[in-house]
């Protein structure tokens, strides 16, 4: 019975001896900081060597900061979060844990970021918080790569906005000139084109059909930087009403291309009605430009909303000349097209434009097309609820 | 060979290289496919330059250039002028990349680059 007692006794010294040898190695292992905070004396009573090798001071140094600790190594900004962060560690329940972010001297002059792991670790006989033991980790890679990319960010927007305010600049401004040019060579026309020779005649000609091209195309950057740097105000946009304003806006085209027009009832989506408009009228407008010769378009528009996302589908099918599958991304993109200016006049913006718009209202644009065969181009967009 | 889809420039330039009498005979395609389909048959004559611009619906020119270089020697040309209307820095590095390609010249073309071309 002794013996078991005494063999007893060895075992737990063994087991104190284990535990102390154990937190000598997890608290001189560990590359956190590891303290025990006094809130009576006001001062760190015990912290792990590793505060010593993150700021430069050694244990002395900390202890003898005393009382002064605090006011001497946090930065002023962060000092003021103190008082709330003991406030919050005097009403913490045990076994809870309080973070705290807060910048700490290092001993040559820089700032260390620290991310502190806050506990209560003894109560005095009233209950009060006596000591509490805290873990900090150094996060101050962490912050400054957080700082940098945040101001790469704002750089970048900055950029990305003045590139959009000097695109807006540039297409507003050539309009003017090209205007100009526009009024010279027709009046070049009207006062001498009796008297030039034919050659002359038909340079003359030919620059003003470049001109009236260069006066496309400033319109059309002007509307993408338009749909590019205005936000969107989103309401209940009515298509049907919609695609019946568009149609009798181009009644002059749709009667000169003989074009068959019919709109399907379509539903009531989220959007900006300006920008939707543009997209519709977008793709109504190829529908009756990408044709053959002589072949009269005809135009379908319809919709379903089955999908069960939200989106509703609008459809906008047409009869003509159809887009080769190894094509049909690269009709999207800025300034991409598939003709030349004769064949089918246009600036390549039209469906980089609707793409522009589909996104910014949280939908899509795709199109399901074979060439000779006709394309239909569909568009998704919030449907409005009611 | 020249080969730009725009109709008005290439007509232009005609013009010039006409009244420069640097060439014989010019060979012109609005399309750069259907240039490529020209050098694959076996039509002639067959072109000593070519004239090639960069942005062009279809094709463009750097695509053009990947399609001719995989073509065999005898059909493949070995000096091709680039034409662009904004002397880009990463358009001309990309061209500097084919060995084919021996100029890249900022539109419009003058009697002088012309002169240049020749003497290549």
């Amino acid at each position: 019975m002794r013996e078991l007692e005494q063999l007893a006794g060895q075992n737990v010294k063994a087991d104190i001896w284990e535990q102390r040898a154990f937190l000598a190695k997890v608290t001189g292992t560990a590359p956190n900081l590891i303290y025990v905070f006094n809130h009576k004396s006001q001062s760190n009573e015990y912290a792990n060597r590793s505060v010593g090798e993150s700021l430069g001071y050694s244990i002395r140094e900390i202890q003898a900061m005393g009382e002064a600790l605090l006011p001497t190594i946090i930065h002023p900004d962060d000092l003021a979060k103190i008082p709330a962060h003991f406030d919050v560690l005097r009403n913490l329940p045990d076994g809870e844990v309080a973070q705290l972010e807060y910048r700490i001297k290092h001993k040559d002059g820089g700032w260390v970021w620290l991310l502190a792991y806050d506990t209560v670790f003894q109560r005095d006989e009233s209950g009060q918080l006596l000591r509490h033991l805290g873990v900090a980790t150094d996060i101050t890679q962490q912050k400054l790569a957080q700082e940098m990319a945040i101001e790469e960010q704002r750089v970048a927007a900055a950029a990305n906005e003045e590139l959009q305010t000097f695109a807006y600049a540039i297409s507003h401004d050539m309009k003017a000139p090209s205007n100009t040019l526009n009024l010279l060579l027709a009046e070049l026309k009207e006062s001498h084109g009796d008297s030039l020779n034919p050659d002359a005649a038909y340079l003359l000609d030919l620059s003003l059909e470049t001109v009236q091209r260069m006066r496309g195309l400033v319109d059309d950057v002007l509307n993408y930087t338009r749909v590019v740097c205005e936000g969107i105000e989103l309401s209940c946009v009515d298509l049907q009403k919609l695609f019946l304003e568009i149609v009798a806006g181009m009644k002059a085209e749709i009667t000169q291309t003989g074009a068959d027009v019919q709109i399907d009832s379509l539903p009531v989506v989220q959007g900006s009605e300006l920008h939707l408009r543009i997209l519709f009228q977008n793709l109504i407008k190829n529908s009756l430009k990408f044709q053959q010769k002589e072949s009269k378009p005809q135009v379908l528009v319809f919709a379903d909303t089955g999908s069960g996302d939200g989106l509703a589908s609008i459809h906008v099918k047409d009869n003509g000349i159809g887009i080769a599958p190894e094509h049909q991304q690269k009709i999207f993109e800025m300034f991409k097209r598939l003709h030349i200016a004769e064949q089918y006049p246009g600036t390549g913006l039209g469906l980089a434009i609707c793409r522009r718009i589909a996104l910014s209202h949280g939908g899509r644009i795709t199109v399901d097309s074979e060439l000779g065969g006709g394309s239909t181009f569909t568009v998704a967009l919030k449907v409005a609820i009611h | 060979m020249m080969i730009d889809d725009n109709q008005i420039d290439q007509m232009l330039h005609r013009r010039i290289v006409e009244r420069s009498g640097y060439v014989d005979k010019i060979i012109s395609f609005l399309y750069a496919d259907e240039a490529l389909e020209y050098l694959k048959s076996d039509q002639s004559p067959r072109p000593n330059v070519i004239l090639l611009d960069i942005n062009m619906p279809r094709m463009d020119g750097f695509e053009f250039l990947d399609e001719v270089s995989k073509l065999p020697l005898e059909m493949s040309v070995s000096v091709v002028v680039m034409l662009t209307t904004s002397m880009d820095k990463s358009d001309e590095e990309r061209a500097s990349t084919y060995d084919s390609v021996k100029a890249f010249l900022n539109k419009p073309l003058s009697t002088n680059s012309l002169e240049a071309i020749a003497k290549l």
